[in-house]
């Protein structure tokens, strides 16, 4: 891989963690404060990690109203971000904005879980959403990984405590398995290129949210 | 009146033609369910592809099986929102090309909507004002229909639509697709009580659904079971048994369906209950449903499975609803719309025109 020497090109991650899913969503408001048109972020972590979660607060803070739900059964789901007012109080159409011309007119919420591969995804035309002037938000984005841009954003979710790898025998109260609520501590890792991870580590900062980890390599 | 309805908004490609909003004169359905197997769900390219093949062949059909002509009809309704935009837009483009060459009035219909009037198709119709549970693969509402052109949402999924809960869990067990009716089928025998799932509660007045904690937890016992199975068989065969966890999974499930349900009708002490979408045709839903509405003295209303699935019929009856009520026909710049709440649509149906 040809690495490039300009600071702004190499790769950077920062590691965030999470008490539960309100939480969370603060840390995609945050995150909401980085994008740009046309911006593609990656989202993994296994079915409850807190993806959908995530999208929830980046829409919230980009003043989508509609509630964002799971995109699974659609695969796509669009949610145009509100029209920007100017300075003469005169309201533009999304993407007319003299101001705003950088700011991304809609949030694509994309969910790669059903598909069998990548070429499924280009097949029915998904990518034409990467340059479409919004922003991309894929969950399952390793199913696709050969087709994500080099500019892509990405962000893995994990749970703090693995449910999964539990030793001990299930609680049983009156002959019934109970099962326990999940764990909702979660950690986040970010990566992308070094100024976008920088500008997002200020946006960070400004909220008092704490950095676990970070780096570059 | 005969109004021809056209059902293209997901994986049926659809036709009906119905007499006075009531009476079924045909009801033609060409499904891709066995397609779209492979994929665990529908494909939307592919959808539409097989809609696009489907369309007229399922049109003719319902005029020959009705016995009549275009030029016996009053209207023509189509459901353009919401649904997959490639889908929905093979309905549209043909119905619009129908209106057009006919001159018949063309009414838009909205997929929600749609599930909710096919209760008019029933011998014992509901009276509005009523509520509605809508479940299916995309979509868990509650909703207050005080006519059917205007709609009160008084609960929705905060996170995955029940229909997606039963299928990534269908999946994860090894079930396949669609997974309502292969867990249902699954639980058969089994004890609702062997596993008791966490349940999600938003609080006081609010009435929303959330089934990502049922699914998280199911997944995550899934995981240990696996576990078990390559380090502790003894512990396997103790804790797991198909039929004990697709009827736990299931009751969870619908539990949580009728608590919210029953919860939000309270304020309406007087009104039918209605029960629509493809997840209606789970039986343990309609058990619970039946027993919940008994219990307060409302009448209970639910199609035959045939008319929860998605179909045209539906389509037809909300389209004659449309017609009476007034809704001035859509022109030619109809179009499809991928997301679009029901109460919006209601509020919005003067524009269409």
């Amino acid at each position: 891989m040809i690495k490039d020497s300009r600071q702004g090109a190499s790769d950077c991650f920062v590691v965030v963690e999470t008490e539960n899913p309100a939480t969370t969503r603060s840390v995609g408001a945050c995150f909401a404060q980085i994008l740009m048109k046309n911006d593609v972020v990656a989202l993994d972590g296994d079915l409850g990690a807190g993806k959908t979660c995530f999208v929830g607060g980046v829409a919230k803070a980009l003043g989508i109203s509609g509630r964002v739900t799971s995109p699974t059964f659609t695969l796509v789901t669009e949610h145009p971000i509100p029209r920007s007012l100017d300075t003469d109080g005169e309201v533009l159409l999304a993407g007319e904005s003299r101001r705003d011309r950088d700011q991304p007119n809609a949030l694509y919420h994309f969910d790669a879980y059903r598909l069998p591969c990548s070429k499924a995804f280009s097949d029915i035309g998904l990518m034409e959403y990467f340059t479409a002037g919004g922003v991309c938000f894929i969950e399952w984005a390793e199913r696709i990984r050969a087709l994500l841009p080099s500019r892509t954003l990405f962000i893995r979710l994990e749970r703090l405590v693995n449910n999964s790898i539990l030793e001990d025998e299930p609680c049983l109260v009156d002959g019934s398995i109970v099962l326990p609520s999940d764990d909702q501590r979660r950690r986040l890792t970010f990566a992308g290129k070094a100024t976008r991870i920088n500008a997002f580590k200020a946006a960070l900062e400004r909220h008092n949210i704490g950095v676990v980890q970070d780096g570059c390599s | 009146m005969y109004i021809l309805g056209i059902e293209s908004s997901c994986d049926e490609t659809a036709a009906a033609v119905i007499k006075d909003g009531r009476e079924i004169y045909s009801n033609i359905i060409a499904s891709q369910i066995d397609i779209h197997k492979v994929y665990g769900g529908v494909v939307p390219e592919i959808a539409s592809r097989h809609h696009l093949d489907g369309i007229l062949p399922v049109i003719y059909e319902s005029l020959s099986e009705a016995d009549i002509t275009l030029a016996d009809l009053d209207g023509i309704a189509v459901t353009f929102a919401p649904g997959l935009v490639g889908a929905l837009l093979v309905g549209v483009a043909s119905a619009k090309g129908l209106a057009l060459a006919t001159g018949l009035p063309l009414y838009p219909v909205h997929h929600i909507a749609a599930h909710i009037a096919a209760s008019f198709l029933l011998d014992q119709a509901p009276q509005t004002p009523f509520i509605s549970l809508v479940v299916s693969g995309g979509h868990s509402h509650i909703i207050r229909v005080v006519s059917m052109t205007e709609y009160e949402i008084l609960g929705s999924t905060r996170d995955d639509a029940a229909g997606e809960a039963f299928d990534k869990v269908a999946r994860a067990v090894g079930l396949g697709y669609p997974g309502g009716p292969l867990i249902d089928q699954a639980s058969t025998g089994g004890n609702p009580r062997a596993i008791r799932f966490p349940e999600t509660d938003f609080g006081d007045g609010n009435f929303d659904y959330s089934f990502s904690g049922v699914k998280t937890a199911a997944l995550n016992y899934l995981n240990q079971m696996e576990q078990y199975r390559s380090r502790k068989p003894e512990l396997y065969e103790k804790y797991f048994n198909l039929a004990d966890f697709c009827a736990s999974f299931q009751f969870a499930i619908t539990h949580a369906l009728t608590r919210q349900l029953m919860e939000a009708a309270a304020a309406y002490p007087s009104e039918d209950i209605i029960l629509a979408g493809g997840v209606a045709a789970n039986r343990s839903l309609r058990t619970a449903l039946e027993a919940a509405c008994m219990e307060t003295g409302r009448r209970f209303i639910c199609p035959p499975p045939q008319l929860c699935t998605d179909n045209a019929a539906m389509v037809g009856a909300l389209g004659y609803q449309l017609a009476i009520a007034g809704v001035e026909p859509a022109t030619g710049r109809l179009d499809a719309i991928a997301n679009l709440p029901i109460d919006i649509w209601a509020k919005n149906l003067k524009y269409l025109s």
